[in-house]
């Protein structure tokens, strides 16, 4: 026993020693102070759209300046550019984006117009019909007077009138109309707390997927130090079942120092049960054991590893879930990240 | 510098490179693979498909009336509540108030007897609606659903009446008042519900440059190659002591040794392009066929990179991480794993300090 715990000390500062494994070890703590040094803070649950008027008509200027400072789920934002628009909805700092084109104004009061407004979405886009119809409603306000006109100014009813009178009359009777209460509403029954409408969020760090990925990698450094010594002949002279109790105390030693520092970080930063995290990560730290075993039970030459490792550490890396979100993952993907374990860490 | 010698060494030193060919088809294949499943889920891994919920709410209406039964199917057909509001008719208030007491609907929308009617007949018996706690983002958007509804209901309104009374002023016969205004409500409905020809609808890659695929196809490729150091760093430093004395012996210095070697590492990256660009071919995000010729100098990059990794790094395992580390580290920095669009502002502006990069734009432009 004495011996065992010996051989298994001088595993650990071994492995300690190595440079890659205190740098994950840093790079978890420094992570953990990261994450506790970052203020919480609330945000607004607004939907943000982008909105572009390259048209100069007045009425779309107009319409594009009201929406902005429409009082609504959506916040509708100003961009100068389409440039600024794109980078806006790939950040998802805008949920979709509306360009009104110049040339747009002129037949905009006409059903399907040669020049359309575009609308631009992306997958994560949310309610993008309500959006639009928000927009719509704006616009029709301005081209149902433009269209009563136009007709207006066609009919025989009005021939014997001065039009150019007419038409100042329809438009103040009409702009009195829309700022009355004789035309139809809702009882606005939220509008004016739309400012209330917030979360508390904190900026995400992956920090369990980083632990999880490190103790892997741990793992892997392990079996790395056993395959070195084979090659250096130092358990020649061993049977087979001290040849095993070895390979399990190198992977075993390398991985208990990322565990026992992961357990703490993550428990820092996600909070929780303290019992069932321990659980979890021991738990998960003994998959990564057994996962390393059965890599050593394959591959017995390190210069056979050293090119395999590279191969099993970037895929655990991409499939891992620090980089993706293995929630998104088609069924193929899904069952090729299943072959590594951080995936179900 | 003896050009005999540096021939006779590029030879040997390809011919090694050829033995290596398999097994840079095995690492270029393996890395391709989880490339082209990102490529082609790229939408999905980087932007999250969130949908929200249709929001459950009530509806009490009198059912014996056609003309409400009528407004109110012109309206539960319009795009935006369909994809906004899953509606439950109520037969009493009392009933949908209960349902709203038990959170099985969100809100309740109680509309007047004779609706439809008393707007015809400018009485305008408001729509109420009835929410429970009234500040969450669900109420919220029943809220603006319908204000929308309203207004434009209230927009068509204000341009009858705008007629009526002008009209009136102007003593125009009623019968053609009516008939006037007859034809512009019909337009004004039409254009009402012809409202998406206004709207183009386009996906955020037509304001980009290059589609979000293609220009992770770019960024996998650069990515792919530099993975593949894990195989020709070996293949640097298996180079044994007694080689190079005997390239020195024969009249080659230090500089035409990796001269040669570089040209066998451009020969293994080549090949490694042709597979990804057959790859990518096969799989729809085909690259332009002058790729092929412009990817010898960007070949050439990529190895000028290993090799200095490789005689920087004297053990094979730490040059390794270093790869793993660093390439994979670069990468992200440089939008090569995730789009740089989709990186923060601070890590974006540090990308103009990253050589990568450039490698990675000056990609995108040869392949597309």
């Amino acid at each position: 026993m004495k011996l065992i715990l010996n051989r298994f000390l001088i595993l650990c500062k071994r492995s300690l020693k190595q440079p890659v494994n205190l740098a994950m070890l840093l790079a978890l703590v420094l992570l953990a102070v990261i994450y506790r040094q970052i203020p919480s803070s609330e945000k607004s649950m607004y939907i943000p759209v982008a909105v572009l008027c390259e048209d100069t008509d007045p009425d779309m200027q107009a319409a594009a300046e009201e929406l902005i400072q429409k009082n609504s789920i959506f916040h509708f934002y100003r961009v100068e550019s389409r440039e600024e628009m794109y980078r806006d909805i790939m950040q998802k700092k805008a949920n979709s984006g509306f360009l009104i084109p110049d040339g747009f104004g002129k037949n905009a009061n006409y059903p399907n117009p040669e020049i359309k407004i575009t609308v631009y979405t992306s997958p994560s886009s949310l309610l993008p019909s309500l959006c639009k119809d928000e927009f719509f409603n704006l616009i029709f306000r301005r081209t149902a007077v433009r269209a009563m006109k136009e007709k207006a100014a066609e009919a025989s009813i009005y021939s014997g009138f001065d039009l150019t009178e007419l038409m100042k009359t329809l438009d103040a009777t009409y702009d009195h109309f829309q700022n009355s209460t004789e035309i139809f509403r809702v009882e606005d029954a939220s509008g004016g707390v739309y400012n209330d409408l917030t979360k508390e969020e904190k900026a995400e760090l992956p920090i369990r997927k980083f632990a999880g990925l490190f103790i892997f990698a741990a793992g892997m450094i392990g079996i790395a130090t056993y395959l070195k010594d084979t090659d250096e002949r130092l358990y020649t002279r061993l049977r087979l079942s001290e040849r095993w109790y070895m390979r399990s105390l190198h992977i075993i030693s390398a991985i208990l120092p990322m565990t026992i520092i992961s357990y703490p970080v993550i428990l820092i930063t996600e909070g929780g049960n303290a019992l069932a995290l321990l659980g979890k990560v021991l738990l998960y730290a003994a998959v990564c054991v057994l996962y390393s075993l059965t890599l050593c039970l394959v591959i017995r030459r390190s210069s056979v590893y050293q090119k395999i490792l590279p191969v099993i550490l970037t895929m655990s890396i991409i499939m891992g879930g620090v980089i993706f979100d293995v929630t998104q993952f088609e069924k193929a993907l899904k069952v090729l990240s299943m072959l590594f374990p951080p995936y179900y860490f | 510098m003896n050009l005999k010698q540096l021939q006779r060494t590029i030879f040997t030193d390809l011919r090694r490179a050829v033995r290596q060919l398999p097994a840079t088809a095995v690492y270029t294949l393996i890395f391709l693979l989880v490339s082209l499943i990102v490529i082609k889920n790229g939408e999905k891994l980087f932007f999250n498909p969130n949908q929200t919920a249709q929001v459950p709410v009530g509806l009490h209406m009198q059912m014996d009336d056609a003309d409400d039964e009528a407004g109110f199917a012109l309206v539960e057909e319009m795009q935006s509540f369909r994809e906004t509001l899953q509606i439950k008719r109520f037969a009493t208030e009392d009933e949908g108030l209960k349902a709203l007491a038990d959170g099985e609907i969100t809100a309740l929308i109680l509309i007047p007897d004779d609706f439809v009617n008393g707007i015809y007949a400018n009485e305008n018996k408001p729509i109420r609606i009835v929410f429970k706690e009234n500040n969450t983002m669900e109420e919220h958007i029943v809220n603006d659903l319908l204000l929308n509804s309203a207004q434009l209901l209230g927009t068509a309104q204000a341009v009858e009446f705008t007629l009526r009374q002008v009209n009136e002023e102007l003593s125009v016969d009623p019968d053609e008042t009516d008939a006037f205004v007859k034809q512009i409500n019909a337009n004004d409905l039409t254009y009402v519900l012809t409202r998406e020809g206004l709207f183009d609808p386009e996906n955020y890659d037509n304001l980009s440059h290059l589609p979000l695929s293609k220009q992770l196809a770019a960024c996998y490729t650069l990515l792919v190659l530099s993975l593949l150091s894990f195989l020709l760093t070996p293949f640097y430093q298996g180079r044994k002591t007694a080689y190079v004395i005997r390239q020195r012996a024969a009249g080659l210095n230090r500089f035409g040794i990796r001269i040669s070697e570089l040209i066998s590492t451009i020969f293994l990256l080549y090949f490694a392009y042709v597979i990804i660009f057959t790859s990518l071919m096969i799989a729809g995000f085909g690259a332009k066929w002058t790729s092929l010729l412009w990817m010898i100098p960007i070949s050439a990059v990529i190895g000028l990179f290993i090799h200095v990794l490789a005689y920087t790094v004297k053990s094979s395992a730490y040059a390794n991480l270093v790869i793993l580390i660093g390439i994979v580290l670069l990468m992200y920095i440089s939008g090569g794993l995730v789009p740089m669009e989709l990186l923060p502002r601070f890590l974006q502006k540090l990308s103009s300090f990253n050589p990568v990069y450039g490698l990675i734009r000056l990609l995108q432009g040869i392949m597309y």
